[in-house]
């Protein structure tokens, strides 16, 4: 068995932890799943006219999926809900089809290849779009795109993911991201933790390959991990809360905040669903679809990581 | 000059007292007279009672600088224990006045005056650690709670378990003031900084300087805070 990792936290069992992010998983997955019609795409609009925030729901439910898939350690419940909504979501995407038209009509985007990687790891393939993105991998303008420093490091994961060729130099990327800055732990504010966990996610391929993370970046995160997860967790910001736990679950020397997934399971409603912990969710549960599939959806890659962490500490990169 | 209750009037009373010991410890060569700076508050219980809740740190003018106390502002010191006593340690002992008693004792022992029989004094007056199993193995966050409250123990001649603790948990230290800074609460996180402050010199933490300046000027109007940090500064200097 592994410890804790955090020899400060309160003393929580492994078999405790496991227990119960194995139960916010399965539940989260449920709810995922019987509401799943509501992540469709609709079919009354131009490609290119479907908002972004319809196909980013699609694509963190298919990045869930697939991380309930690769790590494997869902019970049978879990996993035959994950991989229905991962044969689901590959559909909606019209089998990369939508995808590969979406990135004809706007070739600068970098949004239909990052989608892509996400379904690329689980073994889903589109060749005419993996053509067009090998051409655009070239070109100077794809060096240049006008994005926040952690979202680079989201194309040059995509771009991994698919296997393409890099070009990018993810150190350098890295140390114009928040977390690469090593900031004063107290200068942490809401969006900045997002761009913070994002620079984990995509350093480590969503806790694939925790050797992704420079090692200087792993001690400063077991320094001040603990700290924003208590402030969250005081916060009932369930959703960021989620995310943190994550990151804790994608370094080499996991952190698993036991104690911290009990207050995670408390606040997960008894349909599965786990609101965001800023908005109060609505009794519809297609109103309250639209603020809270993210936390749900986040929990359960913070659960499956968190498992196959506490099941297998160093896990084989990917 | 404060016509409130009797709470309000010691709270309003210690605003004052803090910010006239900050004073004195910005400017070292100022005289501090306490006796004086206690009467101007006014004894209808509030000067008195300040006295109380600034505790040890009333003294670190004398403490940490060449000024001497003057026999009245022992004497200060001394009627406002006798005036707010210490809870009887039975049924319920209270480990929190009586570390900061203990450390009050200390103090004035440093300057010559044996307090131990002083009336009103902690019967108790350990160091805050009379079961370190118990707050040894504390969670950082409850456990760096505990030590904000202690932060009058962290003076330069209060060596104690208390101390042993500080500078053994100097991570959990720095863990529980950003978290206090992340909440707005600037006191504790001052207190924490000037626990920090104590052994910068022998285990550095980077983030000190960069925090006490951060503190300082968002709880730029918070005289208790503002005496936290100037404590912490001079502490963190060599001179002592």
């Amino acid at each position: 068995m592994v410890t804790n990792g955090n020899p400060e936290a309160a003393p929580h069992s492994d078999a405790a932890t496991i227990r119960l992010a194995h139960r916010v998983c399965d539940d989260s997955l449920d709810w995922l799943d019987r509401v799943r019609a509501l992540f469709a795409l609709p079919r009354d609009v131009a490609d290119h006219e479907i908002t972004g925030d319809a196909l980013k729901s699609l694509s963190e439910l298919a990045l869930a999926a697939g991380v309930v898939r690769r790590e494997a350690v869902s019970g049978p419940r879990g996993a035959s809900a994950a991989e229905r909504l991962l044969d689901f979501a590959w559909r909606e995407f019209r089998e990369g089809d939508l995808l590969y038209q979406l990135q004809r009509h706007t070739p600068a985007a970098t949004h239909p290849l990052e989608i892509y990687s996400m379904f690329a790891a689980v073994g889903y393939r589109h060749a005419p779009f993996e053509r067009l993105a090998a051409h655009l991998g070239e070109l100077r303008a794809w060096r240049v795109p006008e994005h926040v420093p952690n979202r680079r490091l989201a194309v040059v994961a995509a771009t991994r993911r698919v296997g393409l060729p890099a070009h990018d130099d993810p150190a350098a990327l890295t140390g114009q991201t928040w977390l690469g800055g090593t900031p004063e732990p107290w200068m942490l504010d809401a969006n900045n933790a997002y761009g913070l966990t994002h620079t984990v996610f995509h350093l480590t391929d969503w806790g694939a390959d925790p050797e992704g993370l420079p090692p200087e970046l792993e001690e400063y995160l077991h320094r001040w991990l603990c700290v924003w997860v208590e402030v969250f967790k005081e916060t009932g910001f369930w959703d960021l809360l989620a995310e943190l736990l994550a990151v804790g679950a994608c370094l080499r020397r996991p952190l698993l905040f036991g104690e911290v997934w009990s207050h995670l399971a408390h606040a997960q409603h008894d349909d599965g669903m786990v609101p965001n912990g800023v908005t109060r969710p609505a009794e519809n549960t297609s109103v309250a679809f639209r603020n809270h599939h993210h936390p749900t959806i986040v929990a359960v890659v913070a659960a499956t990581l968190t498992v196959a962490r506490a099941l297998r500490p160093a896990p084989q990169p990917a | 000059m404060l016509t409130t209750s009797p709470p309000a009037r010691v709270e309003a009373a210690t605003r004052v007292l803090a910010a006239s010991v900050t004073r004195a410890l910005n400017s070292p060569d100022h005289p501090f007279p306490l006796a004086r700076r206690v009467a101007e508050i006014g004894d209808d219980g509030g000067g008195p009672g300040a006295v109380r809740v600034v505790g040890a740190d009333v003294l670190a003018p004398y403490l940490l600088g060449d000024r001497v106390p003057g026999h009245d502002d022992i004497e200060a010191v001394r009627a406002a224990v006798r005036e707010f006593p210490a809870p009887p340690p039975a049924p319920h002992p209270d480990p929190v006045w009586a570390a900061r008693d203990w450390a009050l004792v200390r103090a004035l022992a440093v300057l010559g005056v044996d307090a131990t029989e002083w009336e009103g004094v902690c019967a108790e007056a350990g160091d805050g650690s009379a079961d370190p199993g118990a707050t040894g193995s504390e969670p950082w966050p409850t456990w760096a709670v505990g030590m904000a409250r202690l932060s009058t123990l962290a003076l330069p001649h209060l060596e104690g378990a208390t101390r042993t603790q500080a500078l053994a948990r100097r991570t959990d230290l720095a863990r529980g003031m950003a978290r206090a800074m992340l909440r707005r609460d600037h006191h504790t996180a001052a207190r924490l900084a000037r626990w920090l402050a104590l052994d910068q010199r022998s285990a550095p933490e980077p983030l000190l300087g960069s925090a006490l300046d951060h503190l300082a000027l968002l709880g730029v109007d918070e005289s208790r805070t503002a005496l936290e940090i100037a404590l912490a500064r001079r502490i963190a200097q060599p001179e002592h």
